[in-house]
């Protein structure tokens, strides 16, 4: 079966797009650890962050709408984090002074910032095929344990994907009426059994790395090359936001 | 053991003594089994499911050990030789999506190579090369779970040829795939210069690309010998589940009907 829900829009051909992976992935970085690290509560440089964030988005050419599903999916998250927030104030006994700034600059920033974070991870994975961006963090050094199970992830998810709809069809075809112990026992049957063929894979898999002389290391075979355009993309966009941040 | 015996041990590519194997809950899978192979010979190993095939590949590069010997090329199976041993010896499993772990064809061809500390570009070159030589061209930046189970099953070949191994052990290489495909694996492993120890039920297309057989039955060696031999034993084949002439009989059907 073919999966390329993750993929989808990586092939586009774009400024953003053209961009060295590294480059991408440290001007993510610094954007989400300058922007959810802002302790204004005024609107206004979020206001600016949000304008080059859609200038980027719209340089991508990748579909608004991609990025508004996303929203859509962690909308009820975060709306519950913002809504929670004060309750869980009240409920430990701290003292809350209801002006503007606690009812409503702290909750937006919240939102605003899981918001941006969700837009500009969005901005990177939409616009770099996963497993460049994965061969570019193991360039960056990212630790190699979670290098290789993101690599070892992305490789699977797609096979135990298609187990569980092959499990599920299996499942299907021989139901007729409600089964004998509920359907819940047997969603935790089918779950179980997707778990116990997974657990297999990965011996069968640790076996055919080590016959292909894995020692712990993951060797890299992808090459990039780091033009002196991605690196002043990749500064003048960090400048940017560390200027509105008021840090520079 | 004799002089003119040591010579010849020194002569064979594999060379198996009187190995045991147990899984964990310890009955026993290999029994007391003893196989030689010259170098550049096609052995195939045929058996029912659970006659202990795909254990005994196992043994070949050290990822199971059991009691008894098995060398490579004169080199033992140990784990201080492990390096060599699997430098000298390639498997290729029966499932490739349980070979192919990495996101790519081209990064999964070269890991063997990069692993064994090959210099970047010559292992580019490598793979290119066996990409073409496996009719992959193009196939460098695809990524393994697009592909269909024929041109996986190439990339795992690719994956171990890549390599230049001493010795290809195959996995019932032929489960699962087409007639078409059959045929062009059986063109493939006849062509490989290496040598090549093929585990199968599929006795036909074994027969077509071994010119030895090993028949294993209930983790013991019970036969070996020539391909005619052991093919035209049917009383021998019938008592271990793996008589084929229904086959036989199929296509004489049809060419009847026809």
């Amino acid at each position: 079966m073919y999966h390329g829900f993750l993929d989808k829009y990586a092939g586009l051909d774009s400024p953003v797009h053209r961009l060295d992976p590294r480059a991408k992935i440290s001007s993510a970085l610094a954007a989400l650890v300058i922007v959810t690290s802002e302790p204004r509560g005024d609107i206004i440089p979020y206001g600016l962050y949000y304008l080059i964030l859609a200038v980027i988005i719209l340089l991508s050419r990748v579909p608004l709408d991609y990025y508004l599903k996303r929203i859509l999916v962690v909308t009820p998250f975060v709306l519950a984090v913002v809504i929670l927030l004060p309750v869980s104030f009240i409920l430990t006994g701290q003292d809350i002074a209801l002006d503007i700034d606690t009812a409503v600059f702290q909750p937006l920033s919240i939102l605003l910032k899981a918001f941006w974070a969700l837009l500009v991870l969005t901005v990177l994975t939409s616009t770099e095929r996963m497993h460049t961006l994965l061969a570019a963090l193991r360039l960056m050094k990212s630790p190699t344990v979670l290098n290789v199970i993101l690599a070892l992830t992305y490789r699977y998810i797609f096979i135990l994907t298609d187990e569980t709809l092959r499990t599920g069809r299996a499942r299907e075809s021989r139901l007729t009426g409600r089964p004998s112990g509920g359907h819940l026992a047997l969603y935790g049957n089918q779950a179980a059994l997707v778990f116990i063929r997974s657990w297999e894979r990965s011996h069968l898999v640790y076996q055919a790395m080590l016959a292909r002389g894995f020692e712990g290391n993951f060797p890299v075979y992808r090459k990039f090359s780091f033009t002196l355009k991605d690196c002043l993309v990749m500064i003048g966009f960090i400048l940017i936001l560390l200027l509105i941040r008021g840090l520079v | 053991m004799t002089t003119e015996e040591k010579d010849t041990a020194r002569l064979l590519m594999v060379a198996i003594e009187h190995l045991h194997f147990a899984y964990n809950t310890g009955t026993p899978v290999l029994k007391d089994v003893s196989l030689a192979v010259r170098p550049g010979e096609k052995l195939g190993i045929i058996g029912p499911s659970g006659a202990g095939k795909s254990t005994l590949l196992l043994h070949l590069n050290g990822i199971l050990q059991g009691q008894g010997v098995v060398k490579i090329n004169g080199v033992e199976v140990e784990k201080r030789n492990f390096r060599e041993i699997r430098r000298q010896v390639g498997l290729v499993f029966q499932n490739p999506d349980d070979q192919l772990f990495n996101p790519t064809v081209e990064e999964d061809v070269a890991f063997g190579p990069l692993c064994a500390g090959g210099e970047s570009n010559d292992v580019s070159r490598r793979v290119t090369a066996v990409l073409k030589r496996l009719n992959l061209n193009g196939f460098e930046k695809k990524v393994s779970h697009h592909l269909s189970y024929g041109e996986r099953k190439r990339v795992a070949l690719a994956t171990v040829l890549v390599s230049n191994p001493g010795v290809i052990a195959f996995d019932e290489p032929f489960a699962n795939l087409d007639p078409a495909m059959v045929s062009q694996l059986i063109e493939i492993i006849i062509s490989l210069e290496s040598t090549v120890i093929v585990v199968s039920q599929s006795i036909l297309p074994v027969c077509a690309c071994c010119e030895r057989l090993a028949v294993l039955q209930k983790g013991e060696i019970v036969a070996v010998g020539n391909t005619e031999k052991i093919a035209a034993d049917r009383e021998l084949l019938k008592k271990c589940g793996l008589d084929y002439s229904f086959l036989c009989d199929i296509c004489r059907k049809i060419k009847v009907n026809h």
